[in-house]
């Protein structure tokens, strides 16, 4: 049934035309459909996110306005209060309300998931967080491929001492529980954005060789490498242009998975206070910050918790369908 | 070989107009189309056809094991007198365990790699049959296992699969598949997987296994040589419908529908010759199963279509008056003139060899072996050696095709990694062109030298990369060999190789995957001959494609070697092609070389006994061949620890006593240039019989036919 493919004449494609038809199979798999509006959404908003600020639908993230306001509730200001978000009087940017209990007051808009214990608007946190953690996370992603891949694919190809060394290497960083690698890492050289990356690329590295070594050894028995090993071929460039390009399959579906794990990671540090300096969002941090209120207040916790789960599912899903959608045929 | 005049008992398996379809992204595509069979009791019916003709879905469709997406769309499978579609789950378990076997390709892929043989065995008893005790079924194992021929079946009882050679195996799957004593035996190319050697063994097993079990057999191959010696009865499939069928001999001696007598114009028979009679290869393409043409779907690549008459309504099948059960689907059965056909190809020139090219010189590599156990250390023996070359001799010259044959393990992709420099010999020389490369690594060779030796390699569907297209591939050769590096002229020459492996221009902007695997290995042979070599090494590069693709690749080649006159060094393990295309022939045995000469002389006695039994395994689709049964007990040894003496002592049938475990053979000059490694003298050799006999037919009564079918035989 291979054969069906085959004649499909799609010769003249370019390289990007062959990708979107590639994303579009996507559709076909439910989970992977689901991944994918999970994960949009979030980008949608990293990304829109001071297109909305300038607009007027959010809230500067660090401006303090009134504390402890419970989701959807209107954001009501007496007349010549003024706040630091708002960008000028209540007068000027708020709206005069002219009838009912608030009469006389203004209406400046509403807490859509309520605002937390130092006044700040929850939902502005939640969209400026994932911005954050989407430039981050792949990032870090990438960082790890970046080392992963080379040491991948050396230790497959070459084997023998190369592979025995980077392997070694690669399991005592493997035998460490990962969080106290990350604790150890941010605590000697402080946190910073910079500093979550590297703290990411080392751990996430002998994963991704993992990976990339496996395949490598099975491609490098094909006859295509042997025919470029016969032809003399420059190492990298058996490495890179005849191996590499043939790997890709698994290795989006595992850069997907490791997305979600890497955004984990993020708001772990947060959580532990090892993340990104405050005090911008970070997603990690709001859940930690409010965790002593969460009988009286649980939506400042449970709300941050749910968005960076929705993420992290909306990347397997994700990963989950493009497996699904690569295996099909 | 089967005996043809055999009678069976009753109807167990019978199809009635059996379409089967797959429904895919793409809509239903009908796999099988009008499929009748009748199989009796003991009778072996062969189901041969080019891949994806629709054989091994007849065969699923038996099991009922069709999967989700395909089903039976028309027509009935009835079983001893039961519509199968009709029966329960259950039934149908009951049925495959004790009723019906299936024996698959692989055989590992049968047997749990976790389990102990025996174990395995047992349980089909103990599982498939009421009040059967442990020690009942054990002796049944038991004796199943000798029944298959297994020397001392209580040891592979207690092996696991990976402790026996891939031939056992085999015959352990079949041995499980007959404990149940099953009337229904359906084989899905049980030997292509194994050896020549090790095949015979289980071609031999299985030809017997209807007689002695009075099994009724569906055997699948696309062998057409393999169904001459295990059927009785033969279907020809193409594109889903079967367009011929009968009795073996009546199909092989008397074929009727063109495509039939295409195949047998595809394979390299003993009278075919690659200067005198080349093979012709079937024209055209297998049609996709949802571009079926209308009519006949043999019709585009026939030489006998008529418009009109050949693409209105579906073909029906027609029997043959002359001959009852023998019947062809072809409107024109009745009156083509086979006797005016000449199916055979353009005759050429035989090309008077030039200087010599190649000359490998006791060339020996070893590959060293690091054992890091205990014992090893006790014992100081930390490095052994696994012996792949062991005094490799022979000589190419200019437009020669010298044919290495040998079994998997003999050492012949060893030879190959050497000459390339991927590998560099541990001792002796290899001069190509006058310098030596034996311990040239291909680092150290310049683009010419690289150049001007190349490979064409085995596997079609892994000889390109899969992810950069057709042309750029090419291009890259061309640019590393330093042939040309102006983009236009790398351009042009790109089309030139096209051109020259007979694929149209566009194809270079084509990726692998849109390629059929004869496609690709025309890319392959393009990308060899890009840096113009002197020198081509083809690994089996027609093994995995089908036989009339083969055909046509292997016509190829050898056209685009007379012309740039190259000479090929021919891997294969298939003696019938060796034989067709080679004129020197190098036989190996575990690293050595036991025979060469030319391949008048290797294919016709003095024999190494190696080379006779190698002779004898190879199935021919004639049956006015006669051949020598000889069957090799043992496994193969390993090269870590060959055999002392002789490497071939430990399988010989014609072994002469100690001097063959002990001293190393001679090598005996037969004739100028014909050399065999044997300890027998060469008067004994002589004196043997040829293994290959053609025998005349005309003794024996001719079936009834019409007059002008005889003028063409």
């Amino acid at each position: 049934m291979t054969d069906i493919a085959l004649q499909k004449t799609e010769a003249r494609e370019s390289g990007i035309v062959r990708f979107f038809k590639g994303v579009a199979l996507l559709r076909e798999s439910r989970v992977g459909i689901a991944g994918a509006i999970l994960v949009l959404f979030w980008v949608l908003m990293a990304v829109l996110a001071d297109v909305f600020l300038a607009l007027g639908l959010l809230f500067p993230p660090n401006s303090i306005f009134v504390p402890l306001m419970e989701p959807l509730s209107e954001f009501i200001a007496e007349p010549g209060q003024s706040f630091d978000g708002l960008g000028g009087p209540v007068e000027e940017v708020c709206s005069l309300i002219t009838s009912g209990a608030n009469e006389g007051k203004y209406y400046c808009g509403t807490f859509w998931l309520g605002t937390d214990m130092l006044g700040r608007d929850l939902w502005s946190r939640l969209v400026f967080g994932a911005q954050r953690v989407l430039f981050y996370a792949p990032i870090a992603t990438i960082a790890a491929y970046a080392v992963g891949i080379p040491m991948g694919l050396a230790a497959g190809y070459k084997r023998g001492k190369t592979d025995d060394i980077l392997s070694y290497i690669g399991n005592v960083i493997l035998a460490f529980p990962p969080m106290v690698l990350f604790v150890v890492i941010i605590s000697v050289l402080g946190s910073s954005g910079v500093n979550v990356i590297l703290a990411v690329t080392l751990a996430s590295a002998p994963g991704v060789m993992r990976i990339v070594r496996g395949i490598t050894m099975d491609l490098r028995n094909r006859e295509y490498v042997f025919a470029a090993e016969t032809r003399g071929e420059p190492l990298w460039r058996i490495l890179l242009i005849e191996i590499l390009p043939n790997a890709r399959g698994p290795i989006i579906v595992d850069a997907m998975l490791r997305m979600g794990y890497v955004i984990i990671t993020i708001g772990a540090l947060g959580f532990l206070g090892l993340g990104l300096p405050p005090p911008d969002p970070d997603w990690g941090g709001m859940i930690t910050e409010f965790r002593a209120m969460i009988i009286a207040f649980p939506y400042m916790t449970v709300v941050p918790c749910i968005a960076l789960s929705s993420l992290v599912l909306g990347f397997n899903l994700l990963a989950d369908g493009l497996r699904e959608v690569s295996l099909r045929d | 070989m089967r005996s043809k005049n055999r009678e069976f008992g009753e109807v167990i398996l019978e199809c009635k107009k059996l379409c089967i379809s797959y429904f895919t992204r793409a809509g239903e595509i009908p796999a099988v189309i009008d499929f009748d069979m009748k199989l009796h009791q003991g009778e072996s019916v062969g189901l041969v056809g080019e891949s994806g003709c629709g054989k091994s879905t007849v065969a699923l469709a038996i099991m009922q094991y069709l999967g989700n997406n395909g089903g039976i769309v028309g027509g009935e499978i009835v079983y001893r007198g039961r519509n199968m579609s009709e029966m329960s789950e259950e039934e149908l378990r009951q049925l495959r365990g004790n009723e019906i076997a299936m024996i698959y390709q692989e055989p590992m892929a049968s047997l749990n790699p976790s389990m102990k043989l025996g174990r395995q065995l047992m349980e089909v008893p103990l599982f498939h049959e009421v009040g059967v005790t442990e020690a009942e079924a054990a002796e049944r194992a038991e004796h199943v296992l000798a029944s298959v021929k297994l020397p001392d079946p209580r040891r592979v009882m207690s092996s696991y699969p990976h402790q026996i050679s891939g031939g056992q195996q085999q015959r352990v799957v079949i041995a499980m598949a007959l404990l149940s004593n099953p009337s229904l035996l359906l084989l899905d190319e049980p030997t292509t997987a194994l050896d020549v050697t090790v095949e015979a063994g289980i071609v031999d097993l299985i030809a017997e296994l209807g007689e002695t079990f009075n099994t009724g057999m569906v055997f699948i191959s696309h062998n057409l040589g393999l169904i001459l010696e295990t059927c009785d009865r033969v279907n020809v499939m193409y594109s889903g419908e079967v367009v011929e069928e009968g009795r073996v001999d009546e199909v092989f001696d008397h074929m009727r529908h063109p495509y039939t007598r295409g195949l047998f114009g595809c394979i390299p028979l003993p009278g075919a010759d690659k200067t005198a009679r080349p093979l012709v290869p079937i024209r055209g393409q297998l049609p996709l199963p949802h571009q079926r043409p209308r009519g006949c779907y043999f019709g585009p690549r026939c030489d006998f279509f008529q418009g009109g008459r050949c693409d209105q309504a579906q073909i029906p099948m027609h029997d043959l008056p002359e001959q009852p059960g023998h019947s062809v689907r072809c409107v024109r059965w009745n009156e083509i003139d086979w006797s005016t056909y000449n199916p055979e190809g353009v005759s050429t020139e035989v090309i008077e060899p030039g200087p010599e090219v190649l000359h490998i010189r006791d060339m020996r590599k070893y590959y060293e072996q690091h054992d890091n156990s205990i014992a090893a250390l006790i014992q100081g023996k930390r490095t052994r050696y696994v012996k792949a070359n062991e005094r490799i001799s022979f000589d190419a010259r200019e437009s020669q095709t010298v044919a290495i044959v040998g079994e998997s393990g003999c050492g012949k992709s060893t030879l190959a990694k050497v000459m390339m420099g991927l590998e560099t010999a541990t001792e002796g020389e290899i001069v190509f062109r006058g310098n030596d490369v034996a311990e040239k690594a291909v680092e150290t060779r310049s683009p010419e030298e690289i150049g001007s030796m190349q490979m064409v390699f085995q596997n079609p569907f892994d000889t390109l990369n899969p992810s950069h297209t057709v042309g750029s591939q090419l291009a890259r050769v061309i640019r590393k060999f330093g042939v040309e590096s102006d983009p236009d002229k790398v351009h042009n020459r790109v089309m030139e190789l096209l051109d020259l492996v007979k694929l149209p221009r566009d194809f270079a902007r084509r990726r692998p995957r849109q390629l059929s695997g004869g496609q690709k290995q025309r890319v392959g042979i393009a990308r060899a001959f890009a840096g113009n070599p002197s020198l081509v090494v083809a690994d089996e590069p027609v093994s995995a494609l089908d036989v009339s693709v083969a055909a046509a690749v292997t016509g190829l080649l050898m056209d685009i070697q007379r012309q740039y006159r190259t000479t090929l060094l021919f891997i294969s393990h298939d003696l019938s092609l060796v034989r067709y295309l080679a004129d020197r022939v190098v036989v190996m045995y575990l690293g050595n070389i036991v025979e060469q000469g030319t391949t008048d002389e290797v294919f016709a006695p003095p024999y190494h006994p190696y080379t006779e039994a190698l002779l004898s395994a190879v199935p021919i689709a004639d049956t006015s061949i006669e051949k020598k049964r000889i069957i090799l007990e043992g496994v193969l040894p390993s090269v870590v620890n060959p055999p002392k003496g002789c490497p071939f002592n430990t399988r010989c049938p014609r072994k002469i006593g100690d001097i063959c475990e002990t001293e190393k053979p001679p090598e005996i000059e037969a004739s100028s240039g014909h050399m065999i490694a044997c300890h027998i003298p060469l008067e004994e050799l002589e004196a043997v019989a040829p293994v290959i006999v053609q025998v005349d037919k005309s003794d024996e009564t001719p079936p009834p036919e019409p007059a002008r079918e005889n003028a063409a035989e």
